[in-house]
């Protein structure tokens, strides 16, 4: 249902590279159109992690270290950008479980993205059997299972004037 | 005219199109995925792209996950792609897919149908259906995706969620609707309101609109074909 995520090591290389090459080809005005969502994120998933951080430092009576916390955020987050992830904060869900299940130390956090990355590893193989199986349920498909890719006619190299019906 | 549409397009795009079998993406949108799969970001993009996201939010819950935990302040806490940040990025998909302030050259096609629709006597919306039979070598041989449309108040609308984007983007393997013959066209006012021209020949489904041939389109990743009217009011220039 999700289509081809693309697991395993060499995806998280591929997209380490995709992304230099990516970053390389930003534009003055590709950055003047990022500056706001970019301001936006930094904002709210401040708030929201600090307030994860206030939330649990109720629960264990603890105090944490925010302008630490707001570093190693910005770290992961920069991090993240670099292998083409997804921009993420503190979430108050994913911790709750962590302190009720006794977490004390980061060794937690640590595990979560070890744990994460072990999962992504077999997705490739898991990919492979979803297609597979795809691939059978698909009536057309099925049909288009003798043709290789080098039996179809090569794309046009330029349509002009492709016209739409109104 | 319309800003021309560049569309990347390689054999191994047609194919991956294909391959990512995504059934009704509208049932995502009903439920509500775990965060760190933040596919909402590029589920705006088509379907096609949902796996592009899962693969974002896994990567972001990987990097996150150990570079925060190791330089945080809160020991206790945990890391990761969350939807609120899912959120931003997906009206900033958005923004960039429908030609916003942001878009390079991105055309809202729907957009562009209406303005050249301004002059005809009827509303009308691009929509049908790509068949695989009988329809044209290129249309027999590559995979397709049918779109259905229905309609409602006079007006066609696009059921399939591919078709209801009708946006094309720079990057983006959404659908590309080529219509060949009128299909059905309710509108107008009077008594003729809900008047529908049929191509002669074409076989008409008991709901008038639905699985019609005589509408054809193509997703952007199998390219264009050349089953097009010449005074279809919207032009756009592909290139691969």
């Amino acid at each position: 249902m999700i289509g081809p995520v693309g697991g395993g090591m060499g995806a998280v290389i591929a997209a380490f590279g995709e992304r230099w090459t990516a970053v390389a080809a930003v534009r003055f005005a590709d950055l003047a159109a990022l500056v706001v969502p970019a301001l936006t994120l930094s904002v709210l998933l401040s708030i929201d992690t600090l307030k994860t951080c206030v939330v649990v430092d109720a629960l264990t009576r603890s105090r944490h270290n925010s302008n630490r916390e707001l570093i190693g955020q910005g770290a992961g987050n920069f991090a993240s950008a670099l292998i083409g992830g997804m921009p993420g904060s503190g979430t108050m869900g994913a911790t709750l479980v962590n302190v009720n299940s006794g977490g004390r130390t980061r060794l937690s956090g640590l595990m979560e993205g070890v744990f994460v990355l072990a999962a992504f590893v077999p997705v490739r193989e898991l990919d492979r059997m979803g297609a597979h199986q795809r691939a059978r349920r698909d009536p057309l498909r099925r049909r288009l299972s003798h043709v290789r890719l080098e039996h179809l006619p090569p794309a046009p190299a330029a349509v002009h004037d492709a016209r739409f019906f109104a | 005219m319309p800003a021309p549409i560049h569309l990347p397009c390689s054999r191994g795009a047609m194919m991956s199109s294909e391959t990512s079998g995504v059934d009704s993406p509208q049932c995502w949108s009903r439920s509500r995925p775990p965060s760190p799969m933040a596919w909402q970001s590029t589920e705006v993009l088509g379907a096609d792209y949902v796996g592009f996201g899962v693969r974002a939010g896994l990567l972001g819950a990987i990097a996150i996950g150990l570079v925060t935990s190791a330089l945080g302040g809160a020991p206790r806490l945990i890391s990761a792609p969350c939807a609120p940040a899912a959120a931003v990025l997906s009206a900033l998909v958005a923004e960039l897919a429908t030609g916003g302030p942001g878009a390079s050259g991105p055309v809202s096609t729907r957009a562009d149908c209406r303005a050249a629709d301004a002059g005809r006597p009827a509303r009308r919306l691009p929509a049908g259906s790509l068949r695989s039979r009988g329809r044209g070598r290129l249309i027999n041989t590559y995979p397709t995706r049918r779109v259905r449309i229905s309609e409602r108040r006079g007006r066609a609308h696009l059921r399939e969620p591919g078709a209801e984007v009708l946006q094309l983007a720079q990057g983006c393997r959404v659908l590309v609707g080529l219509a060949r013959r009128p299909l059905a066209m309710a509108g107008g006012r009077g008594r003729h309101r809900h008047r529908r021209r049929r191509p002669a020949g074409a076989a008409a489904h008991a709901r008038g609109a639905r699985d019609d041939p005589g509408l054809l389109a193509a997703s952007s990743s199998i390219s264009a074909f050349g089953l097009i009217r010449p005074d279809s009011c919207t032009s756009i220039t592909t290139s691969w």
